[in-house]
């Protein structure tokens, strides 16, 4: 069992988890004509098990995701999930298409893509730039199916770092979620991090 | 790996069918594979080492370089998808270099190469996706034109329902016509042929309102929303009045029609009368259509019989062209017809049959046919009814002396003998082809208290019979009546010096073929009472009819009628004054609210009959306003029945909605009209 982070060190956390979100916001914003806003509400350190209950999707649920592995200083797989709806409504809103579509395209998945790539890159770069972490990732991949197909990596040991996005476009509100799922040991590296940051700050305000 | 050369791997990368960028980390081009040589134009040679932003003048600021920068810096990989990113890279088709209606749709990944060299290297890998691109655009095509194709179904769809509703509309009104119409021709001065017409003039365009009706309906029964009423009515009434508005254009081909019902021992039942009349009117107009001589015969007969139900067969067998045995069994399919050519010749939708299986099945029952080509049809129909609470009166008996039948039909003289024997009379049946001459002698001998003779037996006949009544007649003080069956429309019937000898006689009954049992019991008690001669009989209905409309003394009485169509307006106005109201006229919502407001301080009305459509101002708004609106305040309360020929559901509703507080579904029921005056003139 690992401890967790203060609360203190949790809100650091999401600050600067929203930083990097707020990049990817203006990528995106670049990309399509509509005004993207992307906020974190919260940021919690979980077990998978748990994790998994709280993305709320019914066993039999169709779920889009976006998915790409990292190595390095922690490794595991970084997963942007929507239910297959929300995944239509996203990228049918942000492509202009006026007609509801019932299943993703080729090139639409790729978009889906594209949107997860900017946005896990986001949260990359966050941990790479904040936390001074050296990892190395792969290309970003297309997953579709239900839940116990798509949250793979997990054993009952792993932990999450669950992070829930909102994205509120201005005719609609959707809601994904991200999960980065490391190992024990990898989660403990990535604690350590985050209470070197946090203290790096505190301590540099003191100073 | 050692054995792979840069020769080899130099090579290789050239003849990859992708695009391959490799860069540095100030982003100079350190190379690019044939693929992409070939799409862009340009020369590794010539290029290399240059800025990628000199080389490609739109990579400068785009998401790209952004990506690029991303992925040497952070090592973050990235996917540039063509949605977002059509063409960020100028390659154009091979032999289109520069034109760009010809750029290369694409796809790209951006990745730091992992190598141990000090400076970081990225590579951007190009995929063509122009062909898929074409592909979806031209799926996206068919699925949006499937939908515009489907959206026009739709409103296809809606718009037949709508003229569904529009039709209902607006053959209901004139038919409201001609049924009001006839309603007051009833009760003027009219001779009873005169009569007989108008009440099957009627009865004629009620069954043609029903016809409408339930053509309307075919749509629902498809969509199964048709609803079956379970109502107490008379069978064999029900039976009869069909048989008698349609027999008219069988006699006129000189078709006899026969309907027996001497075998419905319980004809009050419970359910749909006027399905159970579509059915038969259906079934006969088919068999008179198809029928050039001989007969048609309808004959019910109970098949079994609890204290509950009643279960009928009821079949209509004609001596007409006949159906090929194969084609029976298409027959109740929609649209379908034994050959063209039956169209051509005969009419029809071909609709008919497959409504009357569909109403069959519906009613828990089902039709069969059995034919042969050129030896007739018979449809029979079985259906399962609720006996009606109500006990049904049995006839009267008769104890008179025995009866002398003589017809020129079979089926007829069988079915006369069946019902009289049912009534405790001796009948001696003879047609035409009989020893009626041996008869002559027992007529006069007075043997028998009534003759029945068929106004079409031969003249010779009828002349020696005629004179053996006489001689009897002239020495009995009780007289031989004489009832002579006719056509319906006897004017057409060529009237043969007997027939005149006949007609001074006194003691002559006629009655109009098809016999219908209960007017034949209603002449012969007539006959045997001696009391009042009846020489015509007339639909017991509208007699009943006419009864019912007592003459109303309230003279005071104001009501309003707004109502756009000039002959509804007089049908109404007509009945109105049958009943003893006086009542002004509006022609639409403006006209009404004009009138209410000049008379609701002096003599304000007590009712308004309205319409619903009108043009200017229909009824709903003029209902609404006169709730509403302060200038009607003093005749806010007046009671408003409307008074529609939409007949579409929810037009009760849509009515009660608007503040009226009653409903009379067009053509006008003159007993309805009058129950539902008097109600909301109490109130």
């Amino acid at each position: 069992m690992t401890e967790n982070l203060t609360p203190l060190e949790v809100d650091a956390l999401t600050e600067i988890f929203n930083i990097g979100i707020g990049r990817a916001a203006n990528s995106l914003n670049q990309m399509v004509s509509q005004t993207v806003d992307l906020t974190i509400p919260k940021i919690e350190i979980l077990p998978n098990i748990e994790a998994k209950q709280k993305l709320n999707f019914d066993s039999d649920m169709e779920i889009s995701a976006v998915t790409q592995q990292f190595s390095g200083d922690f490794k595991g797989q970084a997963l942007l999930m929507f239910s297959k709806e929300n995944g239509l409504q996203l990228v049918s809103l942000l492509l202009g298409n006026k007609i509801p579509i019932e299943d993703l395209s080729e090139l639409e998945q790729d978009s889906l893509v594209e949107i997860g790539n900017v946005i896990l890159n986001a949260c990359f770069g966050t941990v790479i730039n904040f936390l001074q972490s050296s990892i190395s990732i792969e290309m970003p991949e297309f997953v579709q199916g239900n839940i116990n197909k798509i949250f793979t990596y997990s054993s009952e040991h792993d932990w999450s770092l669950y992070i829930k996005v909102k994205f509120s476009l201005p005719s609609e509100n959707i809601a994904g979620h991200i999960s980065f799922i490391m190992d024990i040991t990898s989660l403990e590296i990535f604690q350590e991090s985050v209470r070197k940051f946090v203290f790096g700050i505190t301590s540099k305000s003191q100073g | 790996m050692t054995n792979l050369s840069n020769d080899i791997l130099y090579a290789t990368l050239n003849q990859l069918s992708v695009g391959i960028i490799i860069i540095d980390e100030q982003q100079r081009l350190v190379f690019f594979n044939q693929w992409l040589s070939d799409y862009s134009g340009m020369v590794l040679d010539e290029q290399e080492g240059n800025l990628l932003d000199d080389i490609f003048e739109q990579y400068q600021d785009s998401r790209l370089s952004g990506a690029c920068e991303s992925a040497l810096s952070l090592g973050l990989p990235a996917r540039l998808s063509h949605t977002f990113n059509p063409t960020p890279l100028p390659l154009y088709q091979k032999n289109f270099i520069g034109d760009k209606d010809h750029l290369i749709q694409q796809q790209i990944s951006v990745k730091r190469i992992a190598t141990n060299a000090s400076t970081p290297l990225c590579q951007i890998v190009i995929d063509n996706v122009t062909h898929m691109v074409k592909k979806e655009q031209t799926l996206q095509k068919l699925a949006d034109e499937n939908i515009v194709q489907r959206q026009k179904a739709e409103i296809a769809n809606q718009s037949k329902s709508q003229f569904l509703a529009n039709m209902s509309h607006e053959i209901r009104t004139p038919i409201n016509g001609v049924l009001g119409m006839l309603t007051l021709l009833a009760d003027t001065q009219l001779s009873k042929t005169q009569h007989h017409f108008s009440t099957l003039a009627k009865v004629s365009a009620e069954t043609l309102l029903n016809l409408i009706n339930d053509i309307l309906d075919f749509s629902k029964i498809e969509a199964g929303k048709l609803d079956i009423e379970k109502i107490a009515f008379n069978l064999t009434d029900s039976i009869a009045e069909t048989v008698q508005a349609m027999a008219i254009k069988a006699q006129q081909k000189g078709i006899e029609v026969v309907v027996d019902t001497t075998a419905l021992t319980q004809p009050l039942v419970v359910g749909d009368s006027s399905r159970i009349k579509q059915i038969i009117t259906n079934l006969l107009s088919n068999a008179i259509k198809f029928t050039e001589q001989g007969e048609i015969n309808i004959i019910v007969e109970t098949t079994e019989q609890t204290a509950e139900i009643v279960k009928l067969d009821i079949v209509v067998v004609d001596t007409g062209i006949g159906i090929p045995t194969k084609k029976c069994d298409e027959l109740f399919n929609a649209f379908t017809q034994v050959d063209a050519s039956t169209t051509r010749e005969y009419g029809g939708t071909g609709l008919g049959l497959t409504i009357v299986r569909q109403l069959c099945q519906l009613m828990g029952g089902d039709i069969a046919v059995k034919s042969e080509q050129g030896q007739g049809s018979q449809f029979s129909f079985y259906l399962t009814l609720e006996k009606s609470e109500k006990l049904n009166k049995p006839w009267q008996r008769f104890t008179e002396k025995p009866i002398l039948l003589i017809t020129t039909n079979q089926s007829n003289n069988k079915f006369l003998c069946k019902q009289l024997s049912l009534w405790g009379l001796d009948v001696v049946g003879e047609t035409a082809e009989g020893e009626v001459l041996a008869l002559c002698n027992k007529i006069a001998n007075n043997d028998f208290s009534v003759l029945v003779l068929d106004e079409s037996l031969d003249s010779s006949l009828l002349e020696a019979i005629s004179n053996a009544l006489f001689k009897n007649n002239s020495q009995h003080d009780k007289k031989v009546q004489l009832i002579l069956l006719t056509s319906i429309d006897d004017s057409q019937s060529s009237i043969s010096a007997s027939v005149d000898l006949l007609g001074k006689n006194e003691c002559l009954h006629k009655l109009p073929k098809p016999i219908i049992s209960a007017s034949l019991h209603q002449l012969l008690t007539s006959v045997f009472s001696s009391k009042s001669i009846v020489t015509d009989i007339v639909n017991p209905k509208s007699a009943k009819a006419s009864q019912a409309n007592q003459i109303n003394e309230s003279g005071e009485v104001r009501i309003l009628l707004v109502e756009d169509n000039r002959i509804n307006q007089e049908v109404a106005l007509g009945l109105l004054r049958k009943f003893g109201y006086q009542a002004d006229v509006a022609k639409n919502g403006i006209h009404a609210l004009e009138l209410l407001a000049q008379r609701q301080l002096s003599a304000p009305y007590k009712l308004i009959l309205m319409d619903c459509q009108m043009p200017e101002m229909d009824g709903y708004q003029a209902t609404i306003a006169i709730r509403t609106d302060n200038l009607y305040q003093a005749s806010s309360q007046v009671s408003i029945i409307a008074m529609t020929a939409n007949s579409m559901t929810g037009d009760q509703e849509k009515c009660l909605a608007a503040g009226m507080n009653d409903y009379l579904a067009k053509p006008i029921n003159p007993n309805l009209l009058a129950e539902k005056i008097a109600f909301w003139l109490d109130n």
